[in-house]
């Protein structure tokens, strides 16, 4: 149902409906918006990666091709930018420490009901990752991207992706069972 | 000790943490971004869904709408004093009797539509239509919804308003409107193929959407209007926005003529109200509008559409502009003609009668705007059904609100 409704979404933007734009933006921003905030080092990037990807996604209107989900697109668009904006700032950080900023810290509602130990430590451990397992973990969980297409888009195998995740996960266990014994 | 399923559903939770829904709040810049780099992407701007909504949508009978009852926007007439033209009271005696009509439409430079509509138990507004596009689409109106059926992705977007057809009604108040125009011209002609005698009536005037202009053609003999066209500027210059070139009235429609199939398997969804950038430029003057400071969006909604109907009812001028924005470019007279009504006219507002909840909530580039239905009362004792848009905005760091004007046309109770 939602993968006909994109399509038809696409459809409409590629004929300039401002309309379809909207609906695009407004039901894939918060999911794109999680996955860019788990996949960034620093969250204040997040609001500026999301406007990255989706003006460049209005650039091809008129010409864009849609293979799979709108949101396995979106979202790997988010993972390509949330990856460029970290190695610059790893550029940056090597170049000047000190000027960088602390990571923001935020809590909410949702993050509150897990104990405070937990949700930092899921958040350290997956901060911890390797980039290309993380990747895997962030949007086969958050954007329910089956293996086979993480690795279509990846260009890799789904062997490889499957292990990449099988890898991140038992990481992320063990941190959160770390934290719950500690508990 | 968790396993790997429970580890996977904490990263789930501990994921959808990190913005939950309602405090998710991107920079405003980037939807407006998106839209200005999707119109620069675009090789042709005019997008299908407008091509197929605009004829009706935009056309001289839809923006003629504010004549009826207390319709707060719509139309700017240049005068009130009618000049002499074409004999429209013999057109007026004409179409009394018809309470349907069926038209062949040509909208934008490709599209033919099949229109057909009647007119509602007044025989003042518009009740159900259905348009039938040569390129597939079909538009229909019915019991106050309007649905636009896309052929080629196999969906409805419904719209929860009349938002196509005529308004007033192809009828008698719609052609008393159309004289007061200021530049009204007539010129008589004859039909060399047919031999028929025509008339042909020209005009312009400015609608809150900017100017338009039109001609009709009346046929001599019976008085009937038989042809129309209308442009989006005041000269009538390039190709006209939509045509009637072939209209044929009924005293009762035709069976089955508003009837539609849809394939099975379209997908139906809510149309999203959008505004026009134009308009939406005028929402965002700090002079106007009413503090929405303290007060939740429906109350505040409720607020400001007791205050603007009260002033129309009032004749307070000031108060229509202060809270209506998109009503500052008319005359005071023309306000007076069109939204206040003389003392003795039946459509003077008389009574709110209601004021609903919002029905409909959406967001532009100004900030978040509420859809609320308004029931009214006028001196004539009938009762009208609206529902009107409320855009709130942030400056200054406060929160206050205007009234954008209505969506969709108005519905007589029954």
């Amino acid at each position: 149902m939602w993968m006909i409704e994109d399509r038809a979404l696409v459809w409409r933007f590629n004929r300039g409906d401002s309309g379809a734009m909207r609906r695009i933006y407004e039901k894939h921003r918060i999911s794109l918006m999680r996955v860019a905030a788990a996949l960034l080092r620093d969250r204040s990037f997040v609001e500026d990666v999301i406007h990255d990807v989706f003006v460049s996604f209005a650039q091809t209107a008129g010409r864009f091709q849609l293979s799979g989900s709108l949101k396995a697109y979106l979202s790997v668009c988010v993972a390509n930018r949330a990856r460029d904006v970290n190695r610059s700032q790893s550029q940056r950080e090597t170049q000047c420490a000190d000027e960088l900023d602390p990571p923001t810290e935020r809590p909410d509602p949702e993050t509150q009901t897990m104990s405070q130990e937990m949700s930092a430590a899921i958040d350290n451990a997956l901060a911890g990752l390797p980039e290309e397992q993380r990747e895997v973990v962030v949007l086969h969980l958050q954007c329910e991207l089956p293996f086979r297409r993480i690795a279509e888009l990846r260009g890799v195998s789904v062997n490889t992706a499957t292990s990449r995740y099988r890898y991140g996960v038992e990481k992320l266990r063990t941190a959160v069972n770390g934290s719950y014994q500690h508990a | 000790m968790r396993d790997i399923r429970e580890t996977e559903e904490m990263v789930k939770r501990h994921l959808r943490g990190l913005y939950p829904a309602e405090d998710a709040n991107p920079k405003d810049r980037t939807l407006a971004d998106a839209l200005a780099a999707m119109r620069q992407a675009m090789p042709q701007p005019e997008p299908l869904s407008r091509e197929i909504g605009r004829g009706l949508a935009k056309s001289t009978s839809a923006r003629l709408a504010a004549g009826v009852a207390a319709v707060l926007l719509i139309v700017a007439i240049a005068a009130r004093v009618s000049r002499p033209v074409w004999a429209l009271e013999k057109t007026i005696a004409a179409l009394q009797k018809y309470r349907g009509c069926n038209m062949t439409l040509l909208i934008g430079p490709n599209v033919l539509y099949d229109f057909w509509a009647k007119a509602e138990p007044s025989g003042e507004l518009s009740g159900d239509v259905t348009l039938r596009g040569t390129n597939g689409s079909v538009i229909w109106v019915k019991d106050n919804k309007t649905y636009y059926f896309d052929h080629g992705s196999n969906t409805v977007e419904v719209d929860d308003a009349k938002t196509a057809g005529f308004q007033p009604w192809l009828g008698p108040e719609l052609f008393r409107l159309i004289a007061k125009a200021e530049d009204a011209g007539t010129a008589y002609a004859k039909d060399p193929a047919s031999g028929r005698e025509l008339v042909l009536m020209t005009g312009s005037m400015l609608t809150v959407a900017g100017h338009i202009s039109w001609s009709v053609e009346f046929d001599r003999e019976t008085k009937l209007p038989v042809a129309l066209k209308e442009w989006e500027n005041p000269r009538r210059s390039g190709a006209p926005a939509v045509s009637a070139v072939r209209i044929t009235y009924y005293q009762e429609l035709p069976k089955d003529a508003l009837k539609v199939d849809v394939p099975s398997g379209a997908i139906y969804r809510q149309k999203p109200v959008v505004l026009p950038d134009g308009n939406l430029e005028r929402m965002n003057n700090p002079d106007q509008g009413m503090s929405a400071e303290g007060m939740t969006r429906a109350e505040a909604a409720r607020r400001i559409l007791e205050q603007a109907h009260q002033a129309i009812m009032a004749g307070d001028l000031a108060s229509i502009r202060r809270l209506c924005p998109l009503t500052m470019p008319w005359s005071d007279e023309m306000l007076r003609a069109f939204l206040v009504h003389d003392e003795e006219d039946g459509k003077r507002l008389a009574q709110i009668t209601e004021i609903g909840g919002i029905v409909r909530e959406g967001y532009n580039r100004v900030g978040p705007f509420v859809v609320v239905p308004v029931r009214l009362k006028t001196r004539d004792g009938k009762l009208w059904d609206q529902k009107h848009i409320v855009q709130f905005r942030l400056i200054g760091g406060r929160e206050s609100c205007v009234v954008y004007g209505p969506y969709g046309m108005t519905s007589e109770v029954k």
